[in-house]
């Protein structure tokens, strides 16, 4: 396997890709699989003992350096000397979509990969016996979400946000895309974390609820096409979600199917990940069907809802918010600050500049096993690819 | 004694002889009865086996061909809904993209008008793809689409995955205007063939007439575009039926196979497995019954030999009778058990044994009286001479005394001729008596080196005078054999004189005693061990034409031998059952060789 990515790196140096660098890869490597679809390499980051590095970061002392790089793949070196046993360096090697992750898995042509569908990652251990399916808990808070753009119409409306929660069937999309082996969101918290503020709206599914919101609202179906009008204009919603991802698909078709039931004529559309990050970052979207994980501190919250949020991607502003954020910095006492806390959940909960989806339990890495070893700590958890150790 | 022998080696032959009848009557019925109960079995559950995979391979087929047949009438059905009703795009859009939804078998589905434009789509991507390669045009597939019932495109794949699309126009009064365009995603069908593999080693798979897999139970091989390339199996693929078939793999591997068309779509489901896993039951009764007809055939040779055994007891009883009395026993008589063939035989025997101790008792009596007469005759003569010397010597004697003055000297001389030809007839009337009226046998257990020691002290002084040495080549253990002692002294008493005679100059005596096995010939002696005593002097030698006669009776090369030593000897030996061998070169020395059993025929005192 290592010895096909260092001729696979050069077949594809000769190619017409973007190709920056070309050094031999070293023949200890892992080859991991990412559902990144065909990317800018510059784009690409790269996760080490010292978080996520970029691999366009100039900065030399960072752990490793880039050896080759394509709109294919990457291939980095550690700097560090390791012991023999351990990986000399990382091969990327980015696929559109996830069954054309798993045909690979299942061929040999990568080691590693992570595997969100727990079908594919069965498919891929009962075809290819080398693999492990090692399921693996998501970080905390990782919650599946529609970030909704808020500066643009029609989801620039509270209320239009709530119908669109309250049409969307929550628990159907658990039940019957993912097995029931997720649990329901309300916000950005999980039921785990001692942030979480339980006696928030669930946003149970109410069609009617939101059909009679839209109404309210001004949005009817005078034209008798099911979609609603409002002032001659349609309610279309263009819904952005990562290509190749068999679940996030699923899920936009079932909030289309859902959302036109109450007149919203959502158009999903797949997008490479890069794409769907610039278009998040540029605020360039109707909404965005993603996964975003949520640090269990009041910052997190602050990062992505408030006015000066560096991720605040939905350009939400609420001035409740934002009062509340001011009492939790003037006030040092922990009691009163869980419950400003819950209270910027529940802003959030109301205003809905995110539907919150589910908290998904277990993501899956597959490993393979037969030439990999070390691969886990003592707890379980999956270890930084430096300190796996090559059979 | 070689009868003795012989009677052995036909009661052992009888016995196996007629204990292998015994096992193949009762073994070969029972190897017959395994041998059509295995071929049976091994049909019976080959054919189970055959018409097994034949059905499985039948069931995938018709739950694909129902699958593939659902998806077509689903699509039939939104085609008439199409028609039917006149929808709004978005409600389009929203059935199909339910009937996605729900059924997974469907990849895609799109509506398409004459013109190529998307009616409604369940591919959120601007372009849709209508075919696997494009290289059809809208109208052509208009016109296919129009023309075929049931159009469908070839297997293609995807990402390691195979597609099929097929179509349904949608007619508006009898006006084709658009049509219902459906990629299929041929995995579905994965799990049936999963579902359908038998054993561990076997394997489930479906394939085109290209020898393309569409299915198989080891996805690699649909992912990593295998083909099927074995001939045999590609030749299936020009037929439409079902049946089976055994081949060879690549890897040398046996396989047998069960096929089964599906529909028309020049598809095949195959079931195989390796000939040694699927016929593993019948290899296994095979075993058992295998292992049945062992243990019948050895409890078979058990009773045949027991059986045998109790047939043969009366026949033994009666071999070893004759045995008995062929070895010289000629009072014995067998037990007569029982009235059947064995005992009449017995009986018979009995009276032929008594006609023939009377008979030998006869002849005895007459050769007896023929040998008596016969040394009476040699005796006369013997005889005579030393009267005739006597006479003349007391005739002289007589003459010497008449005479005024005596000669003392030659009165003492004719005198001392005198006694020693009377000393010589003494001896040849004690020969005589020998032979002529032996005392009876009396053997008991003796140590027979002991009774040589003793006669070799009787005659040591003899020895030394004469110049000859003797030398032992015999250990101090006890060497047992039934023999009379003083006969058996008397045997050796006239070898070693006759030794030390031959060696008037002096030499060597070499006395040995051995003990062995009988010979295998059987020609010296009777069954069981013998002791064999070697008397080997130095001496002169006998000539070769002497040496035939040298047991017969006053037979003498010696002056003043009086021929009885030798006979006397043999007498004896022979009377011991046993045989004296002699051989000899002239001018390095005889050798004499008695060979005695350890056991006597004839009851022992201890």
């Amino acid at each position: 396997v290592k010895n096909l990515s260092s001729t696979l790196l050069t077949l594809l140096a000769l190619g017409p890709g973007l190709v920056h660098t070309q050094e031999r890869a070293p023949t200890r490597t892992i080859i991991i699989g990412e559902l990144a679809g065909r990317t800018d390499y510059r784009d690409f980051t790269v996760l080490t003992e010292n978080g996520l590095v970029s691999v366009s970061d100039p900065d030399v002392s960072k752990p490793f350096r880039v050896l080759s790089s394509s709109p294919g793949q990457v291939a980095i070196q550690f700097t560090r000397l390791l012991p023999k046993e351990n990986p000399q360096g990382l091969i990327y090697r980015f696929y559109d979509n996830e069954q054309a992750l798993v045909s690979a898995l299942i061929l040999n042509e990568a080691d590693v990969a992570i595997l969100e569908h727990e079908a594919s990652a069965l498919e891929v251990s009962r075809s290819n016996r080398s693999f492990l399916a090692v399921p693996t808990s998501m970080p905390e808070n990782t919650v599946k979400l529609i970030f909704h753009n808020t500066r643009r119409p029609p989801l620039d409306s509270p209320e239009i946000r709530r119908a669109w929660s309250y049409g969307i069937n929550h628990g159907q999309i658990i039940r019957r895309i993912l097995d029931n082996k997720a649990d329901l969101a309300r916000g950005p918290f999980d039921t785990g974390s001692d942030l979480h503020n339980a006696s928030m709206e669930s946003y149970r599914y109410s069609p009617r609820k939101a059909i009679d919101i839209l109404s309210d609202e001004g949005w009817r179906d005078d034209d008798g096409n099911k979609v609603v009008e409002k002032n001659g204009q349609a309610f279309e919603v263009e819904l952005l979600f990562q290509r190749g991802l068999k679940i996030d698909e699923a899920i936009a078709r079932a909030i289309k199917i859902d959302l036109f039931n109450i007149g919203i004529n959502v158009k999903p559309r797949p997008v490479t990940k890069v794409e769907l990050n610039d278009r998040m970052r540029s605020g360039n979207f109707d909404a965005i069907l993603t996964d975003y994980a949520f640090k269990n501190s009041v910052e997190s919250l602050r990062a992505v809802f408030s006015e000066d949020g560096p991720l605040n991607f939905t350009g939400y502003r609420s001035p409740t918010f934002e009062k509340y954020l001011g009492f939790y910095d003037n006030i040092p006492e922990d009691g009163p600050r869980k419950t400003l806390v819950g209270s910027l959940q529940s802003v959030i909960n109301k205003d809905q500049p995110a539907t919150f989806l589910y908290f998904k339990w277990l993501t899956h890495y597959m490993i393979d096993v037969q030439h990999f070893d070390n691969y886990r700590d003592e707890i379980g958890d999956i270890r930084p690819f430096s300190e796996w150790q090559i059979k | 004694m070689p009868a003795l022998h012989q009677n052995v080696k036909i009661q052992y032959r009888l016995l196996t002889r007629l204990t292998i009848s015994n096992i193949l009557i009762l073994s070969v019925p029972l190897f017959l009865t395994g041998r059509v109960l295995i071929n049976t079995a091994q049909q019976s559950i080959e054919r189970t086996i055959i018409e097994r995979n034949l059905e499985f391979a039948r069931r995938s087929t018709r739950f694909i061909e129902l699958n593939l047949k659902s998806a077509r009438d689903i699509l039939r059905s939104q085609a008439k809904i199409q028609s039917s009703y006149e929808l709004n795009q978005n409600t389009q859009d929203l059935i199909l993209n339910a009937l996605v939804s729900e059924h997974q078998i469907f990849r895609q589905l799109s509506a398409v008008d004459k013109n190529g434009a998307v009616i409604a789509s369940t591919s959120f991507d601007d372009r849709i793809s209508l075919n696997a390669d494009d290289s059809v045009s809208i109208h052509h597939l208009f016109d296919d689409v129009g023309k075929i019932s049931d159009y469908r495109t070839d297997v293609y794949v995807t990402d390691g995955l195979p597609f099929m699309d097929i179509a349904e126009p949608v007619f508006m009064f009898d006006e084709l205007v658009a049509i219902l365009y459906a990629v299929v995603d041929l995995q579905e069908m994965w799990d049936i063939v999963d579902e359908n593999v038998v054993g561990r080693r076997g394997e489930a798979f479906i394939f085109n007439r290209k020898g393309a897999f569409i299915a198989h139970s080891d996805p690699v091989k649909v992912y990593s575009r295998n083909q099927i390339n074995n001939p045999e199996l590609l030749d299936i693929a020009k037929t439409d039926s079902a049946g089976q078939l055994t081949y060879m793999t690549e890897e040398g591997v046996e396989m047998i196979a069960a096929y089964a068309s599906i529909g028309d779509f020049g598809w095949f489901a195959m079931l195989q497995q390796p000939t040694s896993e699927a016929f593993a039951p019948a290899s296994r009764m095979r075993l058992r019954v295998f292992e049945f007809i062992a243990g019948g055939v050895l409890i078979a040779t058990l009773l045949a030999y027991l059986y045998t055994r109790l047939i043969l007891r009366p026949v033994n009883h009666l071999v070893a009778g004759m045995e008995r009395f062929s070895r010289g026993d000629l009072k014995h008589r067998i037990e007569q058990q029982g009235d059947d063939e064995i005992g009449m035989l017995a009986q018979n025997f009995n009276e032929m044994a008594d006609r023939l101790a009377d008979f030998q008792e006869k002849m005895k009596r007459t050769e007896r009286l023929e040998t008596l007469g016969k040394l009476a005759s040699v005796l006369s003569h013997e005889i005579r001479n030393p009267l005739n010397s006597m006479v003349i010597n007391m005739q002289i004697l007589k003459r010497e005394f008449s005479r005024e003055k005596v000669n003392k000297e030659r009165v003492e001389k004719f005198y001392s001729i005198l006694a020693a030809e009377i000393k010589r007839v003494d001896q040849l009337v004690k020969d005589f008596l020998l032979i002529a009226r032996p005392a009876k046998l009396e053997p008991i257990r003796i140590a027979v080196n002991h009774i040589l020691d003793e006669v070799l002290m009787m005659n040591m002084a003899d020895s030394l005078k004469k110049g000859v040495r003797i030398e032992r080549h015999y250990s101090e253990k006890t060497v047992e054999v039934d023999a009379d002692p003083a006969k058996l002294r008397q045997v050796f008493h006239n070898l070693i004189i006759n030794a030390i005679q031959a060696m008037p100059g002096g030499g060597k005596l070499v006395v040995s005693i051995r003990e062995r096995a009988s010979s295998p010939s059987g020609r010296e002696i009777g069954s069981g061990d013998v002791v064999v005593i070697s008397f080997e002097d130095t001496g002169q030698g006998i000539e070769k034409q002497d040496l035939a006669r040298i047991f017969d009776f006053y037979y003498s090369t010696k002056t003043g031998g009086t021929g009885l030593g030798l006979a006397i000897v043999q007498q004896i030996i022979e009377e011991h059952q046993g045989v004296v061998n002699v051989k000899s070169k002239i001018d390095e020395g005889t050798v004499f060789s008695i060979v005695l059993p350890k056991h006597f025929a004839q009851e022992v005192h201890a």
